[in-house]
């Protein structure tokens, strides 16, 4: 992923949650404005992506309103390391067969 | 004079009464959009899901509507940019492409007469705004037969796939036949070739399909003889256009012409790709007739300065047109900000320091980068400073504001992103925080020149050797510090996040660091002068009222004699002594 990806991407799934949210009137603008200033100071623009994967899981401890985004960003960590695990299974395999 | 300054207060922590209501009324600028809008804006990636944050967190956001970015682009048209920003630096692609007025020797009668046809419609591309927009984002992304119809209001379909072959592969395929004409002998193909060609638009268009099928056109052109035959799908759409094109021709032997025309096209794979049988010459031709026949562009210097007009769209003759327009789309994106900010600047001049603003009356606006700054004389007034610690001009005869802004040239920020640039400080923040204050000190100037110069007729020579010219950088030095504090005090103005203000405290401390350690125009004291008449007016502490320091300072200006201020020499005796430990009052005995 690109310099600053990572934030860019999860800045964009935390901005179109609130915005649906507010849309579909399940927050009000008072909670979206909380909910905004903690993301913005939880987030910093400078985070480095290994910062940044220790800040989302925390994400929603104050605010459950932001559960799909850290539950989607630890699947995909999640997926990142078993994929990691099978290719280290199969690069041992390989090793043995050969 | 520097020890003064180390102490200088100018922020008033408790904000300053605000002259009149209106700050409520949202300014014309600031369009609206829906939620939903906000959400595609950020889905499309036209705004930044920070900002947007940033609006949310910032209650700017409202039941239902989010305000659009105070410099929001969409504010402007392209045809203010054009009217306002110069053409040059960062922006000197704006209008690089323009429409042929004289029509082409090269084309003939006949083919003109459809050009001109067209003209109407491009002249509208080239001055779009949701065309441009769309290109300035998009980047490379072909203009599709829908915006074409859609954003130029086109309904004529013939008229849309010309243009959409015109902008897109810089082809118009009805000057397909006059290419082709050029070249028939060298070709070897019967007269009725370019006839039936002339006569059948559909063909016209098979063969522009063609030779804009990035499959064919590599094919084509990297063939050798006996080399590797054309991919199946791009034969068979060879063997179509030919029955068709043979068949329009209405030639009775029908094989001895489609040998030719196979070989035209290097079917059989006999020739190298430029021998003259091929149809290599009537392909380049027909990008160059349309290059020609259509456009004009600008053509520069080695070292980046206007040289003239020349026939065509730019120095690589086959490239799309939609480049060069992408190109004009991208500068006047930046010219849309340079026109908002400046707005924005000036409107909070005008509702916060109203005592000491008059209209500046700016023409022109100019945005370059620290290279281009250095010939375009950024540093001409001073003496003693070096181009790298100037951040923008005034020039008073062309009323041109001029900023540096972007890729800094000392090696503090080559890696500096699209929307930040470092100030001379080395401050390090995002455009709209360093230009915000650069424009603000340049107009400043203008509003000083409004005040005091005006009042003189003719040119000072040798200005920068004058007092006016100190006297005036210190009144530029005193806004620009109020302006900062102004912009801490409403970060909303300029749609400012913590790390923007903090980033305005740092540019702060930088000039008053500067005020103390450098000797220039900036710093020699005159600033010191203007901030004791603005504390003598303002008072001090808990009580200290920023529109009577304004008034103050108001009172001042209107008291300069610019023939006085312009003769007396900054090397003169009593200036210099007065530099030291003058008082406002010793000041105005000295030059009113």
């Amino acid at each position: 992923m690109e310099k600053q990806g990572l934030r860019l991407q999860i800045e964009k799934d935390l901005a179109l949650l609130l915005l649906e949210k507010l849309s579909a009137k399940e927050i009000d603008f008072k909670k979206a404005q909380e909910i905004a200033k903690f993301i913005l100071k939880a987030i910093p623009e400078n985070i480095t992506d290994a910062e940044l994967m220790k800040v989302v899981p925390k994400l929603d401890d104050n605010f459950t309103e932001l559960c799909p985004i850290v539950l989607k960003y630890l699947r995909e960590k999640e997926e990142i390391k078993t994929n990691q695990e099978i290719e280290k299974l199969l690069e041992k395999i390989r090793r043995e067969s050969g | 004079m520097v020890d003064d300054t180390a102490k200088v207060e100018i922020q008033p922590q408790n904000t300053p009464p605000e002259p009149s209501p209106p700050e409520k009324a949202v300014p014309p600028e600031i369009a609206t959009a829906t939620l939903n809008d906000a959400c595609k804006a950020v889905e499309t990636g036209t705004r930044e899901p920070r900002e947007v944050l940033e609006a949310i967190a910032t209650g700017t956001i409202t039941e239902g509507k989010l305000e659009q970015s105070p410099l929001s682009p969409e504010s402007i048209s392209v045809q203010e940019v054009l009217e306002m920003v110069e053409p040059t630096g960062t922006c000197r692609n704006l209008g690089v492409i323009r429409l042929r007025e004289e029509p082409s020797e090269e084309i003939p009668q006949a083919e003109q007469e459809g050009i001109d046809r067209l003209k109407p419609y491009l002249q509208k591309a080239l001055a779009s705004d949701p065309l441009l927009a769309d290109l300035a984002r998009s980047g490379d992304k072909p203009i599709s037969q829908e915006q074409i119809r859609n954003l130029l209001g086109i309904s004529d379909e013939r008229d849309i796939v010309r243009l959409y072959y015109i902008l897109n592969h810089n082809l118009d395929p009805a000057l397909i036949p006059a290419a082709l004409e050029k070249k028939r002998q060298q070709h070897q193909l019967p007269e009725a070739t370019v006839k039936a060609l002339r006569e059948n638009p559909e063909l016209q268009n098979q063969f522009a399909q063609l030779i804009a099928d990035q499959a064919f056109s590599e094919a084509f052109f990297l063939a050798m003889p006996g080399g590797e035959a054309y991919p199946p799908a791009v034969s068979e759409k060879i063997a179509s256009l030919i029955q068709d094109w043979q068949k329009a021709t209405g030639i009775d032997s029908p094989e001895e012409l489609q040998g030719q025309m196979r070989d035209f096209f290097n079917l059989g794979r006999k020739f190298w790709p430029e021998e003259a049988k091929t149809a290599h010459d009537t392909f380049m031709s027909a990008n160059r007739l349309t290059t020609d026949g259509y456009f004009e562009s600008k053509s520069f210097t080695s070292d980046g300065e206007f040289k003239g007009w020349v026939s065509g769209h730019g120095s690589i003759p086959n490239s799309p047109v939609r480049e060069t327009l992408t190109r004009h789309a991208q500068a006047a994106e930046v010219g849309k900000y340079l026109v908002a900010l400046q707005r924005k600047i000036l409107g909070i001049y005008q509702r916060y320091l109203p005592e000491v603003y008059v209209d500046p009356s700016i023409k022109k606006l100019e945005i370059t980068n620290p290279l281009i700054a250095k010939r375009k004389g950024y540093a001409e007034y001073g003496y003693g400073e070096s181009i790298e610690e100037v951040n923008g001009r005034w020039n008073p005869e062309k009323r041109l504001i001029g900023i540096k802004s972007g890729t800094d040239v000392s090696g503090l920020s080559s890696e500096l992103p699209d929307k930040e640039t470092v100030t001379h400080p080395g401050v390090r923040a995002k455009r709209k925080v360093i230009d915000g204050i650069t424009v603000a000190h340049e107009a400043s100037h203008a509003i000083y020149g409004e005040l005091v110069s005006k009042k003189l007729e003719g040119k000072v020579e040798e200005y920068s050797k004058t007092a006016d010219h100190a006297i005036n950088e210190g009144f530029s030095v005193l806004m620009e510090l109020l302006m900062i504090d102004i912009l801490r005090s409403h970060p909303e103005e300029l749609g400012l996040d913590t790390t923007d203000l903090e980033k305005l405290e740092a540019c702060k401390q930088g000039r008053l660091f500067d005020l103390k350690s450098e000797k220039s125009a900036y710093t020699e004291g005159t600033f010191r002068i203007f901030h004791k008449v603005y504390v003598e007016g303002a008072g001090k502490g808990e009580q200290r009222d920023m529109h009577q320091g304004l008034l103050a300072v108001r009172r001042f200006l209107d008291r300069l004699d610019p023939k006085k201020t312009t003769t007396i020499q900054r090397d003169s005796p009593r200036y210099l002594e007065l530099l030291k430990k003058g008082n406002p009052q010793e000041w105005l005995q000295l030059f009113s």
